[in-house]
């Protein structure tokens, strides 16, 4: 296991506020990210997991440059050792760092999938897209068809043809495993998993823990918008005594195939 | 003392029937588990069962009688998105007591908050969320629940702690319990009974 | 204090209300006196005495613009508000309805978008034998389309939301979702219909009145006021038309600004910038 991974990106003190209306023009700050350390090495899977809620989406939209107007960010994200302004996230977008949605409601519905993912390619566009699509499993045909004629499976891979391609370096994959079927979510697992044995970093955002822990490298679970752990995946075993954070060691007890209930006896609500 | 439903069949889109004249039944105190993929039909079914999706044929009585309208219904549903199950611009009390008013006890059993009751939905968590939405179905009224991916969006502490006072209130008041789900792992530790909804739909054929 | 977006926007629109608002209370109080015929007084130009001058009558043209502004608006009003209920009452009908009443008042919709305004609003009021009632029926009558489609889309996008149907499992029958649920979420689609209505109502006013079909000379709205000066005008008596013209282009903005304005706030997504 080669332990000198290179580190692709690196969060250091990542806050993120947002100023909203409340009732009538009152404002209020809530700042749903704060002081957030984490970073991802080239050729590992680095899981984020985190409730609903704890800000990870936002994680990914900051490293990409697409929060929205009403937030702040304060902290600083080096992107392979340089500093990455707004600048360089929008060159880097697309061709370094590919963005792997949550729903797949983000495909064009009125345009055919295979068109969809030839859109920023160079070159001989035809080609390279019935290449990708052969890459993930579907056919020519496939692309010939529109999103509303393909299953949820199918389209998750669309959704990865469609960000993932030569040259790509970062991955951020946000919550790529829920309402799928089994063997969908296996190839995508497989494929996330592939990505970065070819060398590439990838993020998986995601808050089944279950999946995380079956390709992921590293573990690093956020709450209330910080992070508090980061650990290895072997650290999720047994009793997880390994673990260090109280919560994190929960969060391992707590799910189905571990204690589940049994650990909640007399814990308080958190 | 059972809900049961007979030879459902019903679908999103016509003469594309999801459910073929499917059968199921939940009985007093029961924990019944429901496991399918996405898409298979389970949370179909459980709307069938709920009373809020009313099917192409067949028929669903409660303890032997039909549906009354406009009270309070004896069978209540637990949405998997809770932020859809809220109306935006109500407080969290409204919402919470559009049924009944809950007691002290019943809040402070599922952890709810003085401060939240003044929240708007926008404003609290979807595990905060949840539990609102569980209380609200847990009214004196309720013979059975039917939680659909209930907890599917939640972390795994937050799970852990609903299902545990569910499970608990629900044995209290032998409510019938149908939890809907995917996840295997999870039935298992719940329920007294897993039906696959796969074999469901081939028996009735 | 102007960071705040929202803040800014809502004191425009209380300004402009206020505005307007003085307008008319001064139009309510505001003595005859200068009203009454002094012939001795007539066709006079504007003044510090008669700051828009003075009409054949010799009445003073401030007052009789501003009273005359007053019947517009109050004729405007009650012509929006006939058009804004009998769209959310049709809207809410469609929305709620079975597909047949749904389709059937669609193409209503699109059968009445079609039409042209000023016509048949010559048409209604001509049928009723004019005045107020002729101009009130006939704005009311031609202006529900839009908003009713707009109305009838909300209700349809949120018929079907998860609590609707918790809602209705709860015990609450479906007169309590119109009110306690539905209504609260149209409620602010409706309000600034009815007020990107109100200036369509006043200019239509206006302009039947000038035609001749609309109010008449007992109800002295801007539009009469106008028609009256058009006759005067070619002598060179300018003032009887250019001022009660301009006050009323100038309300008309405002009623227009403060309905944009509104429908800035109660949009969602840009309600937060």
């Amino acid at each position: 296991m080669n332990t000198k991974k290179k580190e692709i990106l690196h969060v250091e003190g990542l806050s993120i506020s947002f100023r909203q209306y409340t009732h009538g023009w009152q404002q209020r700050t809530i700042t749903p990210i704060k002081a957030l350390n984490i970073n991802v090495r080239a050729g590992e899977v680095h899981a984020v997991i985190g409730a609903s809620g704890s800000g990870k989406s936002l994680l990914a939209h900051a490293i990409l440059g697409i929060l929205p107007a009403n937030s702040q960010c304060n902290g600083y994200i080096f992107y392979k050792g340089q500093l990455l302004t707004e600048q360089r996230k929008e060159t880097l977008r697309g061709r370094k760092i590919a963005f792997v949605p949550q729903s797949v409601n983000y495909l064009d519905p009125l345009m055919k999938v295979g068109r969809q993912i030839s859109l920023g390619l160079n070159g001989n566009k035809k080609l390279q897209a019935n290449k990708l699509l052969k890459a993930y499993g579907l056919t020519k045909i496939d692309g010939q068809k529109y999103p509303y004629e393909l299953s949820g499976g199918m389209l998750r891979r669309v959704l990865f043809a469609t960000s993932v391609r030569e040259g790509i370096e970062l991955i951020i994959a946000d919550e790529p495993t829920p309402g799928i079927h089994q063997e969908a979510l296996q190839a995508v697992l497989k494929e996330l998993r592939l990505l970065a044995d070819n060398g590439a970093a990838v993020m998986m955002i995601t808050h089944d823990i279950k999946s995380a822990l079956t390709i992921g490298d590293r573990v690093t679970v956020m709450r209330e918008g910080t992070a508090i752990e980061t650990s290895s995946v072997s650290a999720f075993s047994g009793e997880g005594n390994k673990l260090q954070h109280p919560y994190t060691k929960m969060l391992w007890l707590s799910i189905p195939e571990n204690q589940f209930i049994n650990c909640q006896e007399d814990q308080p609500w958190l | 003392m059972a809900l049961v439903a007979e030879n459902i069949s019903v679908g999103y889109q016509r003469k594309q029937p999801l459910l073929k004249e499917v059968s199921f039944s939940l009985e007093s105190g029961q924990v019944k588990g429901l496991y399918g993929e996405s898409g298979c039909g389970k949370s179909t079914l459980g709307k069938v069962l709920a009373n809020m999706l009313k099917p192409w044929s067949g028929s669903l009585t409660i303890d032997g009688q039909n549906f009354a309208q406009n009270i309070y219904q004896p069978v209540q549903l637990i949405y998997q998105h809770p932020e859809k199950a809220l109306n935006p611009r109500w407080t969290m009390e409204r919402s919470l007591q559009e049924g009944f008013i809950p007691d002290k006890d019943l809040l402070s059993k599922f952890g709810i908050r003085d401060e939240w009751l003044t929240r708007y939905p926008a404003e609290i968590s979807g595990g905060e969320m949840q539990r609102f939405c569980i209380v609200r179905a847990l009214g004196e009224k309720t013979k059975y629940l039917i939680a659909d991916e209930m907890t599917t969006m939640l972390d795994a502490i937050t799970q852990a702690k609903i299902w545990q006072e569910t499970l608990a209130i629900c044995k209290e008041r032998n409510i019938g319990l149908l939890v809907i789900s995917h996840e295997m792992a999870l039935l298992r530790r719940l329920c007294n009974k897993i039906i696959n909804m796969e074999e469901l739909k081939k028996c009735s054929l | 204090m102007f960071n705040n977006h929202r803040k800014k926007l809502v004191f425009n629109i209380i300004g402009t209300a206020l505005i307007l608002g003085t307008l008319i209370v001064l139009g309510i109080f505001l003595s005859d006196e200068s009203l009454i015929s002094s012939f001795a007084n007539k066709n006079l130009t504007p003044s510090w005495q008669h700051p828009f001058g003075t009409d054949w009558m010799g009445r003073d043209m401030l007052v009789r613009t501003i009273k005359g502004l007053r019947i517009s608006l109050s004729v405007g009003f009650i012509g929006a508000f006939l058009g804004a209920g009998l769209a959310t009452i049709l809207g809410i009908i469609a929305g709620i309805g079975s597909n047949k009443v749904d389709e059937f008042i669609v193409w209503l919709v699109d059968l009445f978008m079609g039409l042209p305004h000023l016509i048949f609003i010559i048409l209604i009021s001509f049928m009723v034998g004019g005045g107020v009632k002729g101009v009130v029926l006939g704005v009311g009558l031609t202006h529900w389309p839009i908003l009713t489609r707009l109305v009838r889309n909300e209700v349809r996008n949120i018929r079907h939301s998860e609590y609707i149907a918790i809602s209705r499992n709860l015990g609450k029958s479906n007169f309590f979702i119109v009110r306690k649920h539905l209504l609260p979420h149209l409620l602010p689609q409706i309000i600034v219909g009815f007020l990107l209505l109100f200036p369509h109502a006043i200019i239509h006013e206006a302009a039947i009145t000038f035609l001749g079909f609309g109010l008449s000379v007992q109800t002295p709205s801007i539009g009469l006021i106008l028609s009256e000066a058009v006759k005067y005008i070619s002598i060179g008596k300018w003032w009887l038309a250019v001022f009660p013209g301009l006050l009323l282009v100038i309300v008309i903005k405002s009623f227009d600004d403060i309905g944009e304005e509104c429908r800035i706030l109660a949009n969602p997504f840009s309600a937060n910038e």
